[in-house]
Formats: structure tokens, sequence, C-alpha cells
């Protein structure tokens, strides 16, 4: 899987470029996605815009990768470009109220920033 | 793996409870591994009845130990569903305390897994329901004057630890209403171009059968979906329990 990494304003940004992330794509988008993460303190914007559709084992890869930023790790991070079965599911599952959700990186950073 | 998935066959209900109050129905489909959907409806005493439905990440092994951790955190001699009463007796515990047990137990760093799960304790003889729904698909409660209504999440996805706070919100339940339970295993079933069965479809075939018995209406949902994707078998599991208010 590939993922795109660039910085905004000394955020690091990581964008999966994978459309479903299910429980076939789970294993791999993890163990890619911490070669990413980086060291502690890491503030972190997760771009999910290539994403439409997320099963439960994606949305336990999206709660794993939260808690060991932001506690393990004592960073930081947010999501960016959440498409419309994504946003529902946040919703559903109330992940919108614990990880904070922004329309693009951008935003997600400068709130980081802030 | 066939173990493992004959131990996931014999969590569901063996034997609902017969009741003159309340009908109960049920149709599972399991998908081709191990999924992790579990549920089950049992009286706690002469008047609750319980019911409840998980749905565990993933598929295969460690899916299913989680699944059978679960069943026994929830079964009713198990100390966790039921509080001390003054007499020396226990009544139902809350909902919303059994979704923090459960959410402090199994944080996803335990067994990198999250799971959903609707929990609802029932007053057979007055129809009053408290429910917790966490990350669970809606269930939907089909009223018998025709309406219709999702009931929405009081929590969080179980696996968050303590990051958000769990609720609970109650039902009043007429007669002749119904409450359909089931896990994503049924919106989320795929056609061979990969288009989802969808809330829509649904929520329609459930207005329309409205007036149906509870076997005939979760029947009625896998011949449409089966309709829809020409007989494809499903990729996950599909769950569904039902009940309905029918008095003494």
């Amino acid at each position: 899987m590939e993922i795109q990494e660039r910085e905004i304003g000394g955020i690091k940004v990581v964008k999966p470029e994978l459309v479903r992330l299910d429980a076939h794509a789970s294993p791999e988008f993890m163990e890619d996605i911490n070669r990413v993460i980086g060291a502690g303190g890491a503030r972190l914007v997760l771009d999910m815009s290539a994403m439409n559709f997320m099963d439960s084992s994606g949305l336990t890869c999206i709660v794993t990768v939260y808690k060991e930023v932001t506690q393990a790790m004592g960073g930081a991070m947010v999501v960016s470009g959440l498409q419309k079965p994504l946003a529902s599911l946040f919703r559903l599952t109330k992940l919108d109220q614990a990880i904070k959700c922004y329309a693009t990186a951008e935003e997600g950073a400068a709130a980081l920033t802030g | 793996l066939r173990a493992a998935a004959d131990i996931q066959r014999t969590l569901l209900p063996q034997k609902l409870p017969e009741l003159k109050e309340v009908e109960l129905a049920w149709k599972f489909v399991p998908n081709q591994h191990i999924g992790g959907d579990i549920f089950n409806a049992f009286m706690l005493d002469e008047r609750h009845l319980v019911v409840y439905m998980v749905d565990v990440s993933g598929h295969g092994v460690p899916s299913g130990l989680v699944t059978v951790s679960v069943h026994e955190m929830l079964a009713p001699q198990s100390g966790h569903v039921t509080i001390p009463d003054n007499n020396g007796g226990v009544i139902p515990a809350p909902p919303k305390q059994v979704l923090d047990l459960l959410s402090a137990e199994y944080p996803v760093e335990r067994f990198n897994k999250t799971f959903s799960i609707v929990y609802a304790v029932m007053d057979v003889k007055t129809g009053k329901m408290i429910y917790a729904s966490a990350g669970h698909p809606h269930p939907v409660i089909l009223q018998k004057k025709g309406a219709m209504a999702p009931l929405g999440p009081t929590g969080p996805i179980i696996g968050l630890g303590a990051l958000l706070p769990f609720e609970q919100a109650e039902l009043n339940m007429e007669l002749g209403d119904k409450l359909i339970l089931y896990t994503d295993g049924v919106v989320e079933y795929e056609n061979e171009a990969g288009e989802f069965y969808g809330d829509e479809r649904y929520f329609a075939l459930l207005m329309k059968n409205h007036q149906s018995n509870l076997h005939q209406i979760l029947e009625a949902t896998w011949q449409a979906m089966m309709d829809y994707g020409a007989g494809v078998p499903p990729r996950d599991d599909v769950s569904m329990l039902g009940l309905e208010y029918i008095g003494s």
C-alpha cells in the first residue's frame, strides 16, 4: 500500500492511497502506517480522503493508531477528508467525538499547530 | 477453523425464552470464515428480558475467541449483568453499567479488536425497555401504527477505553410494536458489482413488511438480500434478532 507523506507547517500529514480499508487490507495498513508514524510526540494528520469504505476491522486500525499516537507516544492526531460513508461510520461509532475530524489536511494541520 | 466456527454457533441461542408477553425470532447466516457476531435473549427474572447483539471486528479465530469471552461476560450467571437489590436478591444491571464494564475489559490494545453492541433490558409486564447501543447499526422500532424509527447510538464502539462516556436510553413499547436488531452484515451485503444492499432498501423492506410476523420479516429480509445479490454468499456474518411486544 502506498502512503503519501508530506508536512504542513511542521505537522506530518500521511495519506494512505487506499480505497477500501477492510479485514483484508488491515494487516498491511497497520504495518505501513506504523512505519511512517515516526517517533514519540508525533503530531499527525491522517488524511483519509482516498478511502470510501471501511469495515469494523478498518475502524479497529484507526482506533489503534489513534491510541498509539496519543496515549503510547504522547502525541496528537486528527483525521481529514472523510468521504460520506466514512463520515457516517464515524458518527455511528461516535469516533467523530473522540477523534477530531476536518474537511482538509490543511485545516487539520492548522488545528494541531494552534 | 471448523472447531472455532462450531463454537461460534453454539453461542447462538439454543432455545429462545417462550413468553406470553414477548415474541422472539432470530436468523443467522455465517460467512465462509469465522465471523464475530453473537446475540442472545434470556430472562434474568420473571419480568426482565435481556437481549443483546455483538459484532466483533474482523474474522477468524482471534475474533471468534473474543466473541466467546464476551458471551461469557454477558451470561446471566456471570454476575456482570445483575446488581444486588436491597432484599438480598439481584436486579438487572443498567445497560450503561454493562457497557462501561465491557469498555474497561476490552480496550483495543488488549486483543486488537473493537466491537459494537446493543444491550437492552425489557420489563415484559410494562413494555418499558432500557437500552444502550455502542457503535452498532441502528436497531429499528416498527410501530404497530406503521411508523418506523431507527434508535440512535448512546455510546461509542467498544475498544476506545475511557475516551467517551456511555449513556442509556428508554423506549416504551406498545402492544404490537416490534424491535429489530441486526449487524452490518445485512446493510453491507454486497452484490457482485460491490454495491451494498444498504440502509435505504432495508428500511423500505421493513416498512413494507411491518404487519408481517417476525419470522416472516427476517426471512423476507434474507430473501431480499439474496435477490439483490443474485445469491452471492455474504462476506460477513448476517445476524437478525426481532422481538414483538404482544402483552399478556
